[in-house]
């Protein structure tokens, strides 16, 4: 991302000094004032609550149980003795990543075939927003029902059609795909939208050109298209990690976390350990580590992404 | 009818004589009548009124409490504000917690849950109501409540809270279907297993528990645990003897059904409803919801029994929501007068005639309540000393949560039944107390 | 690879099939493509419109019920009874266009000197953005609430509405940047060089080309906004929105009652039917604005 940064900054349109532009300081606070308003934002209710809350992870804070004690890193040790910390760890970078692919892929899909012109094409990209557009915890509870294996319509067509009926939700891996599966279908749309917008902008002619020179759809795509969409492949997919890392309600209304902990998610951790016992230091200690994997695991996405990147 | 009411002070008296089993640590014994101060006899000189008191309740109760809060409305001039509140623990640490740490109360006052409140009152984020309420309320609950209200409402010398509610797992079953068989609902685990399987013939099943995560699972151990003897915070023998029963109904004796673990209480109610279940044990929204099954319902279809004895008796633990004043309510005074108002002798039982969530076994409330309704199962759960107190933990909602996740491993085969124990016990010791 | 994956098409080219029997075939390919898509997004989505005008007591049946049996409103009514519907509404609105219209202007600007002016730290600022992002919501609460309260900014529509705006900048400077860099600065340059200041470039020359982006950015920014949960669920408890009534069915009471199916689904019926409305509306706009940065083009 930060390379495609620069790239473009070499043909900045304000770099070839104009008279009313060319003075360095009025430039500078032209820069300012654009950043301004975002930046605040972010300063004003993240940058600064989040500071707080490192400083927060250092203490053992429960307001139920005063005083405040500085422990050191002993909410940090704690949270990796604590076996649901670590296990949702894990669950957690699978369930992010497993989802973020399958919607990439799906998405493009989607974007692609409503990229086509037919008639009704309107509401077909309505009814594809309907999915994101369902409050997610309408979503946990409706797809819990619909998953159940007496009463579940989606179980009665598994039946009708493969004569399967699978319990989702009391299973190890049958609940660690539905969730999964869930969240896909849930934000799938959202990628497809983004990848329509940017494929409009594609100039058709570019895609035409390709095609006319014998291409197939095929390798049109892979030729022309996806590495001209790239930048928002890269982009919105390490926006789809980093934000499903720190999501909760799905988990939180669909499974509680279980079985067991088999869908249980850093996020909805942090929410237990905050809301439930108001450990508001150990919550900030697994916040910091949530914030951890978000950093790690952004990095190794960011080094595949780029890989692909070259290779295509 | 003189009769009638002494037989009901009787019960109450037989309810008082059980105090002791249900009291949590015996230091605790008999503090319920010995309260603290003396309440003023006349509550403090009402301010001129105009204002606008904000009260919050879960929705379905706000019908009940109009009438009473109408009487008051008219006595101090002030206005009731009524909005639903939170409807679990979790909730109402998430919703009210960031702004009782920040000196500031969206409400005046609340009805609070089990398993927020404890904390709440230690974080000194509640109003005392030593001075506020009279000691003709305390009276009024049955001693068997002393342990109970104790532990669960006050702290430090302190009462925070006043119950309004009385949960209690009953257990309900199909009599029509136990006459047509001439059978008589189970007595002990043995006849649980011996008579569920008569009645079990898929989509039928015997009996049928929500048990999912999250704090479903919790119920019905701490259920289990109340007959089995065990305590469920220290995962012990009576713990594991009780899981090991919850395993054995599902994949042993096959009288509950595996999708049990993934219900939740609306599911399992209408499992109920659909005729697929003869017996189990719900909380007393049950009786409302059953009745009101037009056209399933017709008589005997959900009577109440007592629940059956495991190695510790025939037990059900007990708990429920109460009223609160938060320290930093904007109208502090005015809802303290307005809680000592609603929970008085006079008001208390107008409002468990409008809704089964305000019916204590408070002894203004059963007379008033008579045969009607759910009183008749308080009083048989309360004669066959029935009721056992909820478990405590001074952490509670988080233990209970440690409960949830081990009873769900064990019982979804994710774990052994030591495994899991083991997990549930090392999670406990990191948790303190 | 592609010699695997080859279409309709090329087949053609080699004579496997005539042109009108691969044009035909491309068509079923395409709409049996678009079938199942409709029918993996539809099926959920009638289930829970479905269940909305069900009546309770026949909510759950097996089979399953893939048919309106009892169409009733009851629901609805009973949706109504519990909940200040319109109040809700109205908050729910309030929030999510403001919050939407805040992040896109903040995002706008933001990305616009991100991408066009280079400036030393450019890359700084957008990784800050972009890390940021990372901070889980749920982990700053309790800070964010002693502050807000300091700045008496608990309860009120604008404090909320900074949160949720912020929340959402950076996603969408994301996404701007990019689309900024897809479009020719030609034309700009030209506009600075004939004088025009920096605002007049904003608004007559950019603003007009990156219409569909925005207007697409606004549509997803007032539906995540319009759905957001937990900042107003903490924030505002007198402002409160649909998606908080929402939640308070949705939750598992351990005692009384519990996730009420027949409510819920009626409620989020409530809930999309404006969202929908409201993307029908703008997908004229993101077309109206294709074409006229097609003809400026």
């Amino acid at each position: 991302m930060v390379s495609t940064t620069a790239r473009a900054g070499d043909r900045g349109a304000f770099e070839r000094p104009t008279p009313r532009l060319s003075r360095r300081s009025k430039r500078t606070l032209t820069i300012l004032a654009l950043l301004a308003p975002a930046v605040g934002l972010r300063l004003f209710t993240a940058v600064y609550p989040y500071v707080q809350a490192i400083q927060l992870s250092f203490y053992d804070y429960n307001p139920a149980f005063p005083p405040k004690r500085w422990v050191g890193l002993g909410n940090y040790e704690r949270a990796l003795d604590d076996v649901v910390i670590r296990t949702s760890i894990s669950f957690t970078i699978l369930f992010v990543v497993a989802s973020t692919v399958l919607q990439i892929v799906l998405g493009l899909g989607v974007a692609l075939l409503l990229n086509r012109a037919f008639f009704g094409r309107g509401l077909v990209r309505a009814i594809n927003l309907i999915p994101w557009a369902i409050p997610m915890v309408v979503v946990a509870v409706g797809f819990r029902w619909m998953l159940d294996p007496q009463y579940g319509i989606f179980n009665d067509l598994l039946d009708r059609t493969l004569g399967v009926n699978i319990a989702w939700l009391i299973k190890y891996w049958p609940s660690r795909i539905a969730v999964i599966g869930t969240n896909v279908w849930k934000s799938t749309p959202f990628l497809a939208i983004v990848f329509l917008a940017a494929l409009q902008a594609i100039p058709q002619d570019t895609i035409e050109a390709s095609r006319v020179d014998g291409a197939n759809r095929v390798q049109s795509f892979f030729g022309i298209t996806l590495p001209l969409l790239m930048p928002q492949v890269v982009v919105i997919g390490l926006f789809m990690l980093v934000w499903q890392l720190a999501s909760f309600d799905l988990i939180f209304a669909m499974t509680g976390g279980g079985p067991g902990y088999a869908t249980q998610v850093l996020a909805y951790s942090i929410y237990q350990v905050a809301f439930t016992g108001l450990n508001y230091g150990y919550a900030s200690a697994v916040s910091m580590i949530l914030f951890a994997v978000v950093a790690v695991t952004s990095a190794v996405m960011l080094f595949i992404f780029r890989r692909v990147e070259v290779t295509l | 009818m003189t009769q009638q009411r002494l037989s009901r002070r009787t019960l109450i008296r037989g309810t008082g004589a059980t105090a002791a089993g249900l009291i949590v640590g015996g230091k605790l014994v008999g503090s319920a009548s010995a309260s603290p101060r003396r309440a003023p006899a006349v509550i403090k000189q009402r301010s001129q009124g105009g204002k606008t008191i904000t009260l919050a309740v879960q929705a379905f109760a706000h019908d009940a409490l109009r009438p009473v809060l109408a009487k008051w409305e008219e006595q101090t001039g002030h206005t009731v504000k009524l909005e639903s509140g939170p409807v679990t623990g979790q909730e109402m640490v998430t919703q009210y917690a960031p702004q009782f740490q920040s000196e500031t109360s969206p409400v005046d006052i609340f009805s609070d849950a089990d398993d927020s409140s404890p904390t709440f009152q230690r974080a000194g984020w509640l109003e005392p109501l030593d001075d506020v309420i009279p000691q003709e309320t305390w009276d009024d609950f049955p001693e068997s409540f002393a342990g109970q209200i104790e532990t669960w409402h006050s702290f430090d010398g302190h009462r925070y809270r006043v119950p309004h509610e009385f949960a209690i797992g009953y257990t309900f079953y199909r009599k029509d279907w136990f006459d047509e068989k001439g059978l008589e609902a189970p007595k002990t685990w043995e006849e649980v297993v011996s008579i569920g399987k008569e009645f079990t013939a898929p989509p039928v099943y015997g009996t049928l528990e929500a048990i999912s995560k999250p704090g479903l699972a919790y119920v019905y151990v701490a259920y289990l645990c109340a007959q089995s003897g065990g305590n469920v915070f220290d995962f012990d023998d009576g713990t594991a003897e009780a899981l090991q029963f919850a395993y054995d109904l599902i994949y042993t004796h096959q009288i509950m059904p595996e999708t049990a673990l993934s219900l939740n209480y609306d599911q399992q109610n209408v499992e109920y409803t659909n005729d697929h279940v003869a017996f189990m044990r719900q909380w007393p929204f049950f009786y409302d919801v059953s009745r009101g099954t037009s056209p399933w319902y017709s008589e005997g279809k959900a009577e109440i029994a007592l629940p059956p004895a495991g190695p510790a008796g025939a037990k059900s633990w007990w708990g429920g929501w109460g009223w609160s004043v938060p320290k930093f309510a904007p109208n502090k005074e005015e809802a303290l007068d307005l809680l000592a108002f609603i929970t008085s002798v006079e008001n208390a039982p107008i409002l468990a005639q409008g809704q089964s969530f305000f019916a204590t076994p408070r002894k203004s409330i059963m007379d008033a309540l008579g045969d009607s309704g759910i009183a008749p199962a308080m009083k048989l759960y309360a004669d066959n000393d029935v009721p056992s107190a909820r478990p405590f933990h001074p952490r509670v909602a988080e233990a209970q949560s440690i409960v949830d996740d081990v009873a769900s491993l064990f019982l979804t085969k994710q774990a052994s039944l030591t495994e899991a124990l083991e997990q549930g016990k090392e999670r406990m010791k990191a948790l303190g107390s | 690879m592609a010699v695997l994956t080859q279409d309709a098409r090329e087949g053609a080219a080699r004579g496997l099939f005539s042109p009108a029997m691969s044009k035909w075939l491309d068509r079923l390919i395409f709409l049996l493509l678009l079938g199942s898509f409709l029918f993996v997004v539809l099926l959920p989505f009638y289930w829970i419109v479905l269940s909305s005008f069900t009546p309770k007591s026949e909510l759950f049946t097996t089979p399953p019920r893939y048919w309106f049996s009892n169409l009733t409103f009851d629901n609805y009514r009973a949706l109504a009874d519990n909940v200040p519907l319109f109040r809700y509404m109205l908050n729910s609105l309030i929030f999510a266009l403001g919050s939407s219209a805040v992040s896109v202007a903040a995002a706008f600007l933001a990305s616009y000197a991100l991408a066009r002016l280079n400036f030393r730290g450019a890359n700084l600022v957008f990784a800050a953005f972009v890390v940021s992002i990372a901070l889980p919501q749920i982990g700053t609460l309790v800070p964010l609430f002693e502050l807000f309260k300091n700045l008496n900014l608990i309860n009120t529509h604008h404090g909320l509405i900074l949160l949720m705006s912020s929340l959402m900048t950076p996603f969408t400077v994301w996404i701007l940047v990019p689309f900024l860099r897809q479009i020719p600065f030609e034309i700009e340059e030209a506009a600075v060089v004939d004088g025009a200041r920096l605002h007049q470039v904003l608004w007559q020359i950019v603003l007009p080309m990156m219409r569909p982006a925005l207007a697409t950015l606004f549509i997803i920014n007032f539906i995540i906004s319009w759905n957001e949960l937990l900042y107003p669920l903490v924030f505002a408890q007198r402002q409160r929105t649909l998606s908080v009534g929402l939640v308070q069915l949705a939750v598992q009471p351990t005692a009384g009652g519990g996730r009420p199916w027949d409510l819920l689904s009626a409620m989020s019926v409530t809930m999309i039917v404006p969202v929908l409305i409201l993307v029908l509306l703008f997908q004229r706009l993101i077309v109206a604005g294709l074409t006229r940065g097609a003809l400026k083009g």
